[in-house]
């Protein structure tokens, strides 16, 4: 294979690209000198507060978020692929889903409505809740100093249809609230400003950015447990290195968008058809696809259904879904069937 | 507590397709004319059976005047009170909170047809159900195949008020009371309306009524709550007249920017709205900190104190030209000074 390096910066470009596109995509139609204008804030008085606030305080910062949200799943998803050697996992594989909702749901059935690290209850809810879920698993799946695989996917399994148990539950009991906690287990970028960003922005980075220092490491693993430990790797430091950035990209992720299906699992696949098998390319290079995909499907939620719009996470599954199959069937023949 | 209690808006919000909403969703129990329950009833000669048409059209005959009604929604509970017909209730839900005597009476369940229960509605020995139309229609099938008498209410304006109250007269033997109630919430009705009507054009204002704000959800000209604006004066920034509830986001309400956001005291997310949600500091109402709060016990309820609301809203809009409502109970909040 060619070096990656050009393919990882021509997606980025391509990012670039898209995100300049959706800014001048909407239910309100501003014309792109327009938005320019807004940008530069060249002669401020003569635009409409309403089309400045469009731009700056909802356009920018959330496709920003779309771009976060969907770097951090990705890479999350890259990440736990590869810790659990295992092309199903994705970013909610352990827990973190299960733990979000039941947080998310908890924050909006009480009402409560303080603020935590600059988020609003709900997004803060489910950030805790993430983390929290994913601790358990890894508690309950642990045997003294040893994390086996199948022991953690086992109970995190387990921990979820239990913490989904209660979601059902609280949603059963406060029914008149079903629409508001529907709407954000099914994942939606709506309505977030530049203060889920400051969280969700600095968090996805910080993780990705430990699981990129893990990649190397991820490389031995693909060849066992055994043969990374031969190689001198801590295979026990690993596995909890990997799954505490991972996790706190996809809770970082969670409070940004709730739960978003379908980029954690294709992107780090799509990352690996571009740019090998290493970890040290995968891993960003997820984040760019898991950003670029997230980004086009908000575009589509805003737009489809105008003046109202879809949440995200519809759009993932019912857009990605077939994408997703269509390239898998067109790489089939490099695999070689049978 | 939240107080969500409208059938109408309540189908606007369990209406997970968006855009906008026209029609009530078709009754799924087919209109078959007379009801199960009732049809053994009218094969004998009946001098006084009572035959009402309820708001899923079905035709329902009562033999006599009911004594022992459990009453299924809020506004159907008010009104059993306001034509004074209360002594005939045995049953109503957690959430009719309107009179405060209404609490004292047997409690049979929530809001949804999941959540009331049908074995302490039987177990009440009914014999008249009120249900709501749209909301309860799988609990009207349930008591229709246990043979227990039945009326759906699905008004959706006053006039639509006007006649369930009428109805409930009839039905329940108060025909009178009935009669002057809507006497007087008509006449109340009409005073705010040939006032609003000479409102010249120029001190119009425009309304964004929120009805729920995650997702968030504007009424509609062709919904009651629109009516209430379009009674009081106001232009609703839906325009389309056959839309009922319009799903929107931020982006468009700014491009509509309304003079004035309405929306009721059970919506808690209107509160802080202006420190919660980003944009929302563009808004011509929130600027102008015209941002108000309906009682929520009150504004989505078709019931009779929705006339209440209407004066509140009136008054609102155009305070110097309605005066503040005397009725008691009827409170409105300003969310000003919410924004920075």
């Amino acid at each position: 294979m060619k070096h990656p390096l050009p393919r990882l910066l021509f997606c980025g470009l391509l990012l670039l690209i898209t995100a300049l596109v959706s800014l001048g995509v909407g239910p309100v139609a501003i014309s792109p000198p327009r938005i320019l204008q807004i940008l530069m804030s060249f002669d401020a008085e003569s635009i409409p507060a309403s089309e400045t606030a469009i731009v700056w305080e909802l356009r920018l910062p959330r496709l920003l978020l779309a771009c976060f949200v969907g770097a951090g799943l990705g890479t999350a998803g890259a990440g736990y692929q590869g810790l659990f050697r295992n092309p199903l996992a994705d970013p909610f594989v352990i827990g973190a889903s299960s733990g979000a909702a039941l947080g998310a749901t908890l924050a909006i059935v009480s009402g409560w409505e303080g603020r935590v690290l600059g988020l609003a209850y709900v997004p803060a809810g489910s950030m805790m809740g993430a983390l929290l879920a994913v601790t358990v698993v890894y508690q309950m799946a642990s045997i003294g100093k040893h994390v086996p695989v199948l022991s953690l996917l086992l109970s995190g399994v387990a921990v979820s249809s239990f913490l989904d148990a209660f979601v059902s539950l609280l949603m059963y009991l406060h029914d008149e609230r079903l629409m508001t906690i529907f709407g954000w287990l099914m994942g939606s970028l709506s309505g977030r400003g530049w203060s889920a960003l400051s969280t969700t922005g600095p968090l996805v980075l910080l993780g990705a950015g430990v699981l990129w220092l893990q990649a190397r490491s991820l490389d031995a693993l693909t060849f066992g447990d055994e043969s990374a430990a031969a190689l001198g790797l801590q295979v026990a430091r690993l596995r909890a290195a990997v799954v505490l950035a991972a996790t706190l990209a996809t809770a970082a992720s969670v409070a940004g968008g709730g739960i978003i299906g379908f980029i954690g699992l294709i992107a780090p696949h799509m990352a690996r058809w571009f740019v090998g098998a290493r970890h040290g390319w995968v891993l960003p290079m997820s984040g760019l696809v898991g950003a670029l995909l997230l980004l086009v499907a908000d575009d589509v939620a805003r737009c489809i259904i105008a003046p109202a719009e879809l949440p995200v996470g519809i759009v993932t599954a019912l857009l990605g879904s077939p994408f997703f199959l269509i390239l898998m069937k067109s790489r089939q023949r490099e695999w070689g069937g049978p | 507590m939240n107080i969500f209690s409208s059938s109408t808006s309540l189908g606007a919000i369990l209406c997970i397709v968006a855009g906008c909403e026209t029609q009530p969703p078709a009754p799924a129990i087919p209109s078959s004319g007379v009801a199960p329950a009732v049809q053994a009833d009218t094969t004998e000669p009946k001098q006084n059976a009572l035959r009402v048409v309820d708001g899923l059209k079905r035709t329902i005959s009562l033999a006599k005047a009911p004594r022992r009604i459990v009453s299924l929604t809020p506004r159907t509970t008010e009104m059993l009170f306001a034509i004074n017909a209360q002594s005939q209730i045995v049953g109503v839900t957690t959430y009719c909170n309107y009179p405060p005597q209404a609490k004292e009476i047997e409690k049979v369940g929530g809001f949804s047809s999941e959540s009331l229960s049908l074995e302490r509605i039987v177990s009440l020995n009914p014999d008249l159900i009120l249900c709501d139309g749209e909301l309860h229609l799988s609990l009207i099938q349930e008591l229709e195949r246990l043979h227990m008498p039945v009326i759906a209410f699905s008004a959706d304006s006053l006039d639509g008020l006007y006649d369930e109250i009428r109805l409930l007269g009839r039905v329940s033997g108060h025909k009178d009371q009935a009669a002057r109630v809507v006497e007087s919430l008509s006449g109340r009705v009409g005073a705010i309306r040939n006032v609003a009507e000479k409102l010249p054009e120029t001190e119009r204002v425009t309304v964004y009524y929120q009805v729920w704000g995650d997702p968030m959800i504007a009424a509609g000209p062709a919904c009651f709550l629109g009516e209430l604006i379009r009674l009081a004066g106001g232009r609703n920034i839906v325009e389309d007249p056959s839309c009922r509830f319009l799903n929107l986001t931020t982006e468009v309400l700014l491009d509509r920017n309304p003079d004035v956001i309405v929306s009721t005291t059970d919506q808690a997310e209107l509160r802080n709205v202006a420190s919660l949600r980003p944009g929302w500091n563009a808004l011509k109402a929130v600027q102008t900190n015209r941002l108000y709060l309906l009682d929520g016990n009150l504004v989505p309820r078709l019931g009779p104190r929705l006339v209440d609301a209407l004066e509140q809203l009136a008054h609102l809009l155009y305070p110097a030209h309605f005066a503040a409502p005397a009725t008691a109970g009827a409170t409105s909040e300003s969310v000003g000074g919410a924004h920075p």
